[in-house]
């Protein structure tokens, strides 16, 4: 029989099994009409259905046929067992959905190195690396020194992420950009999509500030629109003018999950950053915030390019003692690094050991509530499997139905924990702000099914092999149709569960407490001035494109209104609000009523009452009838 | 199928000889075989058909529904080309293997066969 019919056989109901069926009747008949009476007839026949089976399994393909009723009945077996079988998916559902999505991001955001070309020939260089200062990156000014003094890198660049204010077609809204130096792309190994990258020119503060547009947002914002090329656009109101669109394999430089909009010449900074204290940062040796990647020249190792840059630091501390300790510069593998090495990525060691240790427990716990479910269904069924054992079906005929079904399951289940996880993953990424580039991990999705599959198949199966040995008769009394007959080795499984599952819980509950308790204490902590009742109206008059005398003007006019409205006591306005989302500001509260940013420059009150009106020792009652705004986070107000 | 195996030889060569003389449906076939063996082989249908379908399959028989001595409509069994040639080199077999069998127990004398 070719192969094409025995498949085709395995999916209907062979047609010669009616033939089968006329033969051995025919046989019987025969039988009768010689003397033999009925009943001895039949006995010497034996069971035709098991004659009927052995002839069709010759004629089709036996485990396919089977494996396609084995599927069938796992699914007659469930919709009976509805509420078992919903109980089991929904546990699988949210052990695997919600483990994905946690893990997706967790990787997304924390483990994922950045993938440049041959990104074993890159090195990151960090200056003042060990001092407990702030982000430990290289000042522009030593970039200028390292990029010009040393023949071990074939490139340098200096790479500088901060978000910005894009004033498009629509009105304005927050990109991030990245600040690259005329090296990047050569450094880094890649090529434009379209247009030119910035020139040295364009690396000191000066010339207009020149744009390049990141591929997708080029897809999203400018609809592929290759016309975009040239013209001028408006970031923080600061005219930039276009000259390409970025490498579509690059997202960013500086963290894999992000989407970079916009790279900017470091001649667009003095316009773009205007307001804030990085306007200078290029003349800024104090200011070690860029991100410096390098090259290595062929033949160069790591250990010859710190050799290298031991000599520059050196000189640097030497050159400019008050800026530079004489911390040296340190030179990391690209590849090495996470986010930042040192402090940052030890930080992000444990916050990641924790959160997959998280993850780990929920998981187990899920696996464990569905053994135990299934552990307690398998030991219900002993009188079903008895029954069928008497009627001739085999162990290995009844072991491969509890599989179907186990199988069966976590399938389900993993369906759906696909279908959780994504929205699980647009939920998370639509609390972010930022534009992430997060794509569900599909190998975590696999480790998760085979879990799901290990837990469904080896509790599926333990039940399976055991109700299959028990003692036939007792069972078809009914005395053994509970799990009470089936040995103290189940109570002892069972329990393990149990404790393990309560531990478990008990352990995630404690941690949940802890981090509520913290998130509680966090918000309760007094700011040292009365934050009931203020509201925070954050906006940029340049952003709509008017110069500092009309912006003057502008903020005038909205206090004057703000302070019109009803029940406002008193408005004022400034450029920086205290513990809003500025990076590296500091306040002093109580010895003063300024607050001073790191930088030397003091926030400005620009006008309206002194910063005591945000001072706690206002009576309550009054501080209580100031209307609630909606809070918008904006850096800068004016 | 280990089990059906070893009896395959010891029903199939019986099956295509009483073939050879004319084509038999199920039940003449199993009759004529425990008679031709003095009441020795008594031939099950549990592995009759199966073997007459196997063998069916495996080309040595063709079969075709025809009315049968007592009016019903019966399956009955020829052998074909295929099947005599393999009548012929299995039965020799058979024989030489059957000899050798009965010239080892003749050899190892009445202990060996247990009486």
């Amino acid at each position: 029989m070719s192969l094409w019919s025995r498949l085709s056989n395995a999916f209907r109901p062979p047609s010669n099994d009616e033939e089968i069926r006329d033969e051995l009747e025919f046989h019987l008949t025969m039988d009768k009409e010689l003397g033999q009476n009925d009943r001895e007839a039949r006995l010497r026949l034996g069971n035709p259905a098991r004659i009927r089976e052995e002839v069709r399994e010759m004629h089709s393909i036996p485990a396919l046929e089977s494996l396609w009723s084995d599927v069938k009945h796992a699914i007659r077996r469930l919709s009976r067992d509805w509420q078992f079988a919903i109980a089991a998916v929904l546990i699988l559902a949210f052990g695997i959905g919600v483990n994905t999505a946690i893990f997706t991001v967790v990787n997304a955001l924390l483990l994922r190195p950045l993938a440049f070309p041959d990104s074993h020939r890159l090195v990151n260089l960090y200056q003042n690396v060990g001092e407990r200062a702030d982000p430990a990156g290289v000042s522009f000014p030593a970039y200028r020194d390292i990029a010009a003094s040393t023949d071990a890198f074939s490139g340098v660049t200096a790479i500088l992420p901060d978000d910005a204010q894009y004033q498009g077609p629509t009105g304005s809204q927050t990109v991030l950009v990245e600040y690259a130096t005329s090296s990047f792309l050569d450094v880094l190994g890649y090529k434009l999509a379209a247009g030119r990258w910035f020139t040295t020119a364009e690396d000191r503060t000066g010339p207009e500030g020149a744009a390049v547009i990141g591929y997708r947002t080029w897809q999203t914002k400018f609809a592929s629109d290759y016309g975009i090329i040239g013209q001028t656009i408006r970031i923080n109101g600061a005219p930039v003018s276009v000259l390409g669109i970025g490498p579509a394999q690059l997202t960013s430089a500086t963290h894999p999950a992000l989407l970079t909009d916009f790279w900017l010449s470091m001649s667009a900074i003095a316009g773009v950053e205007a307001d804030s204290f990085r306007a200078e940062i290029l003349d800024r040796r104090g200011e070690m915030s860029f991100e410096v990647r390098a090259r290595l020249k062929d033949g160069i190792s790591v250990t010859q390019a710190q050799a290298a840059m031991d000599v520059v630091g050196r000189r640097l501390a030497n050159d400019h003692p008050d800026t530079d300790p004489g911390k040296g510069i340190a030179v990391f593998p690209t590849d090495d690094v996470v986010i930042h090495p040192g402090e940052g990525d030890t930080l992000l060691a444990l916050v990641t050991t924790i959160v997959m240790a998280i993850v780990a427990l929920v998981l187990a716990i899920a696996c464990s509530n569905l053994a135990t479910l299934v552990l307690v269904r398998g030991s219900g069924r002993a009188r079903e499997l008895s029954v069928r054992l008497a009627i001739g079906a085999t162990r290995w005929h009844l072991i491969r139905s509890f599989l179907a079904e186990s199988v069966l399951l976590s399938l389900l289940g993993t369906a759906a924990g696909f279908v959780l996880s994504t929205w699980t993953l647009r939920y998370i990424t639509a609390l972010i702000p930022i534009r992430f580039d997060i794509q569900l991990d599909y190998r975590v999705l696999a480790f998760t099914l085979g879990l799901a599959l290990a837990t469904g198949i080896g509790f599926g199966l333990a039940p399976a092999l055991r109700s299959t040995r028990i003692d036939l008769l007792a069972a078809l009394r009914g005395e053994s149709g509970s799990s009470l007959s089936l040995g103290k080795g189940w109570f002892t499984l069972k329990n393990a569960l149990l404790v393990g599952q309560v531990a478990g819980s008990f352990f995630l509950l404690i941690g949940t407490a802890f981090f509520i308790r913290a998130v509680w204490s966090l918000q309760s902590q007094e700011p040292g001035f009365a934050v009931q009742g203020v509201a925070l109206v954050g906006t940029n008059a340049r952003y709509a494109g008017y110069g500092p005398a009309e912006s003057q003007q502008i903020y005038r006019e909205l206090q004057r209104r703000i302070a019109a409205i009803p029940g406002v006591q008193a408005v004022f306005a400034t450029s920086g609000a205290p513990v809003g989302s500025s990076v590296g500001r500091e306040i002093e509260v109580g010895s003063g009523s300024t607050w001073c940013s790191r930088h030397g420059r003091a926030g400005q009150t620009i006008s309206g009452p002194p910063l005591s009106a945000w001072h706690p020792r206002r009576p309550r009652s009054a501080r209580r009838r100031g209307p609630r705004k909606p809070t918008r986070r904006v850096r800068h107000l004016a | 199928m280990p089990k059906t195996e070893t009896i395959q030889g010891a029903l199939e060569l019986p099956i295509l000889k009483v073939l050879r003389a004319g084509p038999a449906n199920g039940y003449a076939m199993a009759a004529s075989i425990q008679q031709m063996s003095d009441e020795v082989l008594r031939v099950e249908a549990g592995s009759l058909y199966p073997a007459l379908h196997r063998m069916t399959e495996a080309g040595l028989l063709k079969s075709e529904w025809r009315k049968s001595e007592i009016g019903r409509r019966a399956r009955f069994y020829a052998i074909t080309a295929r099947g005599r040639k393999k009548l012929e080199a299995d039965g020799k077999k058979w024989h030489a293997i059957s000899a050798a069998v009965a010239k080892v127990l003749a050899v190892a004398g009445p202990q060996g066969v247990g009486g």
